[in-house]
């Protein structure tokens, strides 16, 4: 069986003169078992196509093929095509002739010669299969819009043509006809029938067809998937078409972050509500980049940064490192957001790392659609906000930003974060304090130091303190309950990503406001270890998880 | 004409053999004609009407909307028959007016009488028919006498043309109306003319479309289609036949004096 069932090849066809052409070299292939459908502005040749398919006009050029076999315009041949394809009309009353409906649909099956017995037999299987019986007998100008469009499919399918054509099958029908004629067309092409159907309804050809052949000036202008010429903004204008409402509703709300552009287009509302039902609570930032476009993908990892060029490789670095072994397919970008540190770095050393802008740049002209920010700085802080907000300065120039939390956002990070340090210390005396030195901060989030310093406890880590340099708790408190636990020895380590200036100098430095000075003071054994957060294994595999749940 | 078949295809009587409804109507339409008789008349009314309104349900105050339209026009055209305008008058009665008279004889008004009678018993034959039978129906049953195929193809194509350009027409005319096409006698004269010339253009494309649609269902100049047979009935066949039988019996009787 010849998979293309029509073919037209170069057609022309004038009504009146030589000069107007209602179709002007139109060529296209229909396979066979499809649903296609026509668009195109009135006046585009979707009817004169229509009847040309039927052998009511012959083109004064070009040719057409059923079946790969030429049309035949002689009488045997014309009864032949009008056999295999069957029209139904635009407006019923210009197909139904007879004033009963019993005799309009026997009308079709008569003339193809089949025996009156067998006729009775297929016409009232049509009528029953088309819900025609409640008005059988009412005669056809008694019948509202609907049922006559009913009739005048019926009238059709009772020959049993191979492709049915269906001009604009839902004009001047109420919804509920609408959805009803909807329905029968769908039971056609579940029957097999090569289905053709000239419509301006966007939103139904998005939802039903399988392919959409829009004509222009009676040619074809684009052809191919709904998604495909839907998303073809200029052909949509030319030919007097709007995108479907779902695809504009998708394509605001991919814009606004609600949805990600990644998503498969939506062919149905049905599918957007799926879409919308689904959505996490994961804050996403769209971009005004048009969607069917190549993406690329890359993981910005933003670190506050560090002037010791050992810790970064310890920390920084290995973080860096073990994102890029996690995510192959992701080109990773750095940047840091101290100012003070990356204008010493360059007096320094003569070292350019970019802040968060001078990424996002790069990463706009290196190409990169879809961005994964990943801060590892420890709490939502200020340093926080203000990197997302340079990030989203560059929303429009990318598909998708996203942001991964840094270390401290939900109960369960916290959790992890107490295990890691605790497997770290697992060998730590009952008589041994282990001090952790927080930064602080004077953003709310700071609450979180003493809630975590509880969390030690609460999960049976009676010998965890944390404390913060800049806020609370401060050492005033850490003193007061470290002389209470009464430790032999107190280990001091930093509660940051690195083990920079504050670790080596508020922490372990040589200064009496020094937190070692200060506990040596008190008469402890002070042991100083200088190991950032980034160095431990779960902390860094915190991170990776982090940029999981953004992609999620 | 709307009224008229939307009655009768929601007639009661509307699915009996359309041949039975025919035989009925037109053999006791040709007893009234030949017998010419006011008892005859009298009975057939009857008949026509307790078929049509109580058995066919065809609402009373419908029915004598109908027939009051040919009573009109008959009672019009018996004035001829009854009014003479004699010098001498006449034995029934008698206006003098100047030296004539406006006079009528027994005979005259007997006559009158008699023709009113047969005339309304006939036509109301044809209501019956017109009032139980859809149109199709009669056609199938002439199709059945074997009438001429394109005189049948001709009143199906002329039926079915009759309402749709009937909506046509109505419509151009609300919107006429819509836009003070009535304003005065001159405008309404002008607007019947465009809508007269709008409809024939109208009905040119209707049926050339009609006729493209019919091609493309392998039309090739005679429209088979399949007829709605409903059986006749014994005991209809009985009724007619005795029905009929009484009427000629009564006609019989009155003609020869039997």
């Amino acid at each position: 069986m010849n998979e293309i069932i029509l073919k037209a090849d170069d057609l022309h066809f004038s009504y009146d003169n030589e000069a107007a052409h209602s179709l002007n070299g139109l060529s296209l292939e229909i396979k066979r078992g499809k649903k296609i459908a026509f668009m195109g502005a009135n006046g585009a040749g979707k009817s004169t196509f229509f009847l040309c398919c039927n052998g009511i006009h012959k083109p004064s050029k070009g040719t057409l093929y059923l079946d790969g076999i030429p049309f035949d315009y002689s009488k045997k041949g014309l009864l032949h095509i009008r056999s295999k394809v069957g029209i139904i009309f635009q407006d019923p009353d210009n197909q139904l002739f007879s004033a009963s409906v019993y005799q309009e649909i026997s009308f079709g099956i008569l003339n193809l010669g089949v025996p009156v017995e067998e006729a009775k037999k297929e016409v009232e299987h049509v009528i029953e299969k088309l819900e025609i019986t409640p008005f059988r007998h009412k005669p056809t100008h008694a019948l509202s819009g609907g049922q006559k469009k009913q009739v005048s499919i019926a009238d059709i399918l009772v020959m049993h043509p191979e492709i049915i054509i269906l001009d604009e099958p839902t004009a001047a029908l109420d919804p509920r006809h609408a959805k009803m004629v909807n329905e029968i067309v769908d039971q056609l092409t579940a029957d097999g029938i090569t289905v053709m159907m000239s419509t301006h309804d966007v939103n139904y050809a998005l939802e039903w067809a399988d392919e959409i052949i829009l004509l222009h000036e009676g040619k074809v202008l684009m052809q191919g998937t709904p998604l495909e010429v839907f998303s073809n903004p200029s052909s949509l204008s030319m030919t007097n078409l709007e995108q479907p409402q779902v695809l504009q509703l998708f394509e605001g709300l991919c814009k606004k972050g609600i949805l990600k552009a990644s998503l498969p287009l939506p062919r149905s509302l049905k599918t957007l509500a799926h879409y919308i039902e689904t959505i996490s609570d994961k804050t996403y930032y769209g971009g005004s980049q048009l969607m069917n476009h190549e993406t690329r993908k890359a993981i910005l990892v933003v670190s506050f940064g560090t002037s010791y060029e050992e810790t970064r490789k310890l920390t920084i670095d290995a973080i860096e490192e073990s994102i890029r072994r996690e995510f192959s397919d992701y080109k990773i970008y750095r940047a840091w957001t101290s100012k003070m540190i990356l204008a010493k770095l360059k007096k320094r050393d003569h070292l350019h790392i970019d802040n968060v802008k001078e990424a996002m740049e790069s990463m706009r002209s290196d190409g990169i659609t879809d961005v994964i920010v990943q801060p590892t700085h420890v709490i939502n802080g200020i340093e926080n906000d203000l990197m997302k907000e340079d990030a989203l300065n560059y929303q429009e120039y990318f598909h998708s930003i996203r942001f991964g939390d840094p270390l401290l956002t939900t109960e369960n990070d916290n959790q992890t974060v107490i295990a890691s340090i605790a497997n770290e210390f697992s060998s730590l005396p009952e008589d041994e304090v282990l001090v952790l030195m927080g930064h602080g901060t004077t953003h709310f989030s700071n609450a979180i130091y003493a809630a975590l310093d509880y969390a030690f406890k609460d999960n049976g880590y009676e010998n965890f303190f944390l404390g913060t340099v800049e806020a609370y708790p401060s050492m005033e408190s850490l003193l007061k309950m470290v002389k209470a636990y009464a430790p032999k020895k107190v280990l001091l380590a930093p509660f940051m990503i690195v083990a920079g200036d504050h670790a080596r100098n508020d922490m372990a430095g040589d200064d009496p406001e020094s937190w070692r000075c200060q506990f040596e003071k008190e008469g402890f054994l002070v042991s100083p270890i200088l190991k950032g957060l980034g160095e431990y294994p779960g902390i860094r595999q915190l991170f990776i998880d982090h940029i999981y749940n953004a992609l999620s | 004409m709307l009224v008229l078949d939307k009655l009768c295809y929601t007639s009661k009587l509307r699915y009996v053999n359309a041949g039975e409804k025919f035989a009925f109507a037109i053999l006791t339409l040709l007893v009234c004609i030949i017998s010419r008789s006011i008892i005859i008349a009298a009975i057939v009314l009857a008949a026509t009407g307790i078929l049509t309104v109580f058995i066919g349900k065809v609402p009373i105050s419908c029915y004598l909307r109908f027939m009051k339209w040919p009573l009109v026009f008959l009672c019009l055209s018996i004035i001829a028959i009854v009014l003479n305008f004699t010098r001498t008058p006449l034995d029934a009665f008698a206006l003098p007016l100047g030296n004539i008279y406006i006079t009528g004889s027994y005979q005259s008004l007997g006559l009158a009488l008699q023709l009113v009678c047969t005339a309304m018993a006939s036509v109301s034959c044809l209501y019956f028919l017109s009032l139980s039978t859809p149109m199709t129906d009669i056609l199938t049953v002439f199709k059945k006498m074997h009438c001429p195929e394109l005189f049948i193809e001709l009143m199906l194509l002329i039926y079915r043309f009759i309402f749709i350009l009937f909506d046509i027409s109505s419509a151009i005319s609300v919107s006429q109306h819509s836009r003070l096409g009535n304003r005065d006698l001159k405008t309404s004269c002008q607007s019947a003319g465009h809508l007269l010339s709008a409809l024939l253009v109208r009905a040119f494309q209707k049926s050339s479309a009609l006729y493209d649609a019919m091609e493309s269902r392998c039309y090739s100049g005679s429209i088979c289609v399949l007829e709605e047979d409903y059986p006749p009935q014994t005991k209809e066949i009985l009724f007619i036949i005795i029905f009929e039988g009484i009427l000629i019996s009564i006609m019989l009787y009155l003609k020869i004096g039997v």
